[in-house]
């Protein structure tokens, strides 16, 4: 576990240390408070558009901290980096269990950090409480990450970096927007991530409450599809070449 | 086959049987929680919804900010647009206030359409303003702009009076006007039904329809439809001295049809029989007057004392004999 722990925590630790990480998270605080200017082109729709935009850029956010890992695993892999841990007491499975948990923390903070922010901007701005849905529809956003994560290290470790990004990027738009495949449990949602069911957006605008026992049962979803993606990974990460 | 491979793929296995009896009990849980997201466009945008709606709405503004007029020619690119936006966000109360309303009367059949559509959703069924929109719209005829001998449609006052009557159940307290759209859509209706009565006569049929489903309302329990509309009697009052001395189109008097007369006095009798009315011409009498101040007919005296027949004023005792009155 500590192995684990030890990969993890240098991963997460390599993107907070990162400058750009912060400027990153200034810009889009200012485009969320930026919102607020559209009063007039939005005719009143300001409020509802300031938590779209906070939604959305979470959304974002979390996708581009995920793809940062396909590019760390498969240069890793590359330039012998890992190699060197693996030679160590450290099991293959237990580099990309590390890996995964690192970068899901550091997206967790970054959308932890972006996610406060803006709750500050719009209560400052519309001088109003967050409602409940707000909370938890930001809430689910950061906890879509643990399965979005999972897929970044599934392509990361299967594919160099060049196409490893992008096929994350279109595994996390796929598992976003297939909602016809809704019907085949087993298929979306089981074999295929099903990322909408973290997707309250409307409710978070709408001020409509989501059930507590909903947002459990999607954090138990989001860690059993990791554990499902972590384990697919490490049996095709244990049967590859490393330098 | 190593240990560590079986374990993994047990694991695997567990792990994805648990993800998908999960998805199992979620997507339904989801369908429960967001209605929408079934009319919802299958278009892949990532489930970024309801931002490309927030997108859409500000495309919106500017292109119909930008236009002299919406009319027959540019009213199909505007509709699209507003259908776009109810596939991304059907909840998005805005664009159906304001959005459908810009196109009202250059594509009435599509505007009606879009505002029926948002009085059966369920987020907005607290609006009041949607369905009063949607019975204004089909209570009236639309002509085209640009040739005034193209009707583009014509009132449907049945349907009108249905969402009217929405408007008027979704208000704690409905606007005047809400209720008054609704007495003329439902007589309207109910006189283009029946070719043998007059508006007069429609309408205050419809009121004393109303009063009667009040009534029965209030003595079955409240089960059913019951009136919804504030200040029945009098409305039923002054449709009542409107009957009795109809005019034409000219502002000419005109006879009063015969089923008319007999309802305002079924009218008098069982709703206004406490109102203390001239039998002649439904005028409100003053306590203690003999005949009529609006057509001198003799009227019953009433509020008077019943030893020295000063006026009582609401008193218990008279002022000037000090009788007790009840």
């Amino acid at each position: 576990m500590s192995e684990i722990m030890a990969i993890a925590s240098g991963t997460w630790k390599n993107i907070l240390r990162m400058k750009v990480v912060y400027f990153l998270i200034l810009c889009v605080w200012i485009l969320i408070g930026s919102a607020a200017l559209y009063e007039v082109l939005s005719m009143g729709q300001h409020k509802p558009l300031m938590i779209d935009v906070s939604l959305a850029l979470n959304a974002v956010a979390a996708a581009l901290v995920v793809i940062s890992i396909t590019f760390e695993i498969p240069r890793e892999l590359r330039q012998g980096v890992a190699s060197t841990l693996l030679t160590k007491s450290l099991g293959r499975t237990q580099y990309l269990a590390g890996k995964l948990i690192g970068i899901a923390v550091a997206a967790i903070v970054i959308c932890a950090l972006i996610t406060v922010g803006s709750f500050v901007i719009f209560y400052y701005t519309f001088t109003e409480s967050i409602a409940l849905p707000m909370f938890q529809a930001q809430l689910l956003q950061i906890l879509s990450i643990i399965p979005m994560a999972a897929i970044g290290v599934f392509f990361a470790t299967l594919f160099p970096e060049v196409v490893a990004p992008v096929l994350t990027i279109i595994a996390i738009w796929f598992s976003y927007s297939v909602g016809v495949l809704q019907n085949i449990p087993l298929l979306y949602g089981g074999i295929l991530p099903n990322l909408d069911l973290f997707n309250f957006r409307s409710q978070a605008v709408y001020h409509a409450d989501i059930p507590w026992s909903y947002v459990g049962l999607v954090t138990l979803w989001g860690i059993a599809f990791a554990i499902f993606a972590l384990m697919l990974t490490s049996l095709f990460f244990k049967v590859k070449d490393i330098k | 086959m190593k240990k560590d491979t079986v374990v993994r793929i047990v694991i695997m296995i567990v792990a994805l049987l648990a993800a998908s009896y999960l998805a199992n009990i979620l997507t339904p849980m989801q369908k429960e929680i967001s209605i929408e997201k079934a009319q919802l466009t299958k278009a892949p945008i990532a489930g970024l919804h309801k931002i490309m709606a927030d997108v859409a709405w500000m495309r919106f503004i500017n292109v119909a900010g930008g236009m002299d007029t919406i009319d027959t020619k540019n009213v199909d690119k505007i509709s699209s647009m507003l259908e776009k936006i109810i596939a991304y966000d059907p909840n998005f109360e805005e664009m159906y206030q304001s959005g459908v309303l810009c196109m009202s009367n250059a594509d009435p059949k599509k505007a009606i359409e879009f505002l029926k559509k948002a009085c059966e959703n369920d987020y907005l069924k607290t609006n009041s303003k949607l369905p009063f929109n949607t019975g204004f719209l089909l209570s009236r005829t639309i002509v085209d702009q640009n040739d005034p001998n193209n009707i583009l449609s014509t009132p449907d006052y049945t349907q009108a009076a249905k969402y009217f009557r929405m408007a008027m159940q979704r208000a704690a307290t409905p606007e005047p006007y809400v209720v008054s759209s609704y007495i003329r859509a439902k007589a309207k209706a109910k006189a283009e039904a029946d070719k043998k009565i007059d508006e007069y006569f429609a309408t205050l049929s419809v009121l004393y329809d109303e009063w009667k489903a009040s009534k029965k309302g209030a003595y079955e329990g409240a089960i059913g439809e019951t009136s919804s509309i504030p200040d029945l009697e009098t409305r039923l009052l002054k449709a009542a001295q409107s009957a009795k001395n109809p005019v034409d189109y000219d502002g000419k008097p005109i006879k009063p049809l015969p089923q008319t007369l007999a309802l305002i006095a079924k009218v008098q009798k069982e709703v206004l029989a406490n109102n203390h009315l001239c039998p002649n011409c439904i005028t409100p009498t003053a306590a203690g007057a003999k005949f009529c101040t609006s057509c001198g007919t003799k009227v019953q005296v009433w509020g008077t004392c019943k030893t020295c027949h000063k006026v009582l004023n609401g008193a218990k005792y008279c002022a000037d004999c000090g009788t007790k009155n009840k």
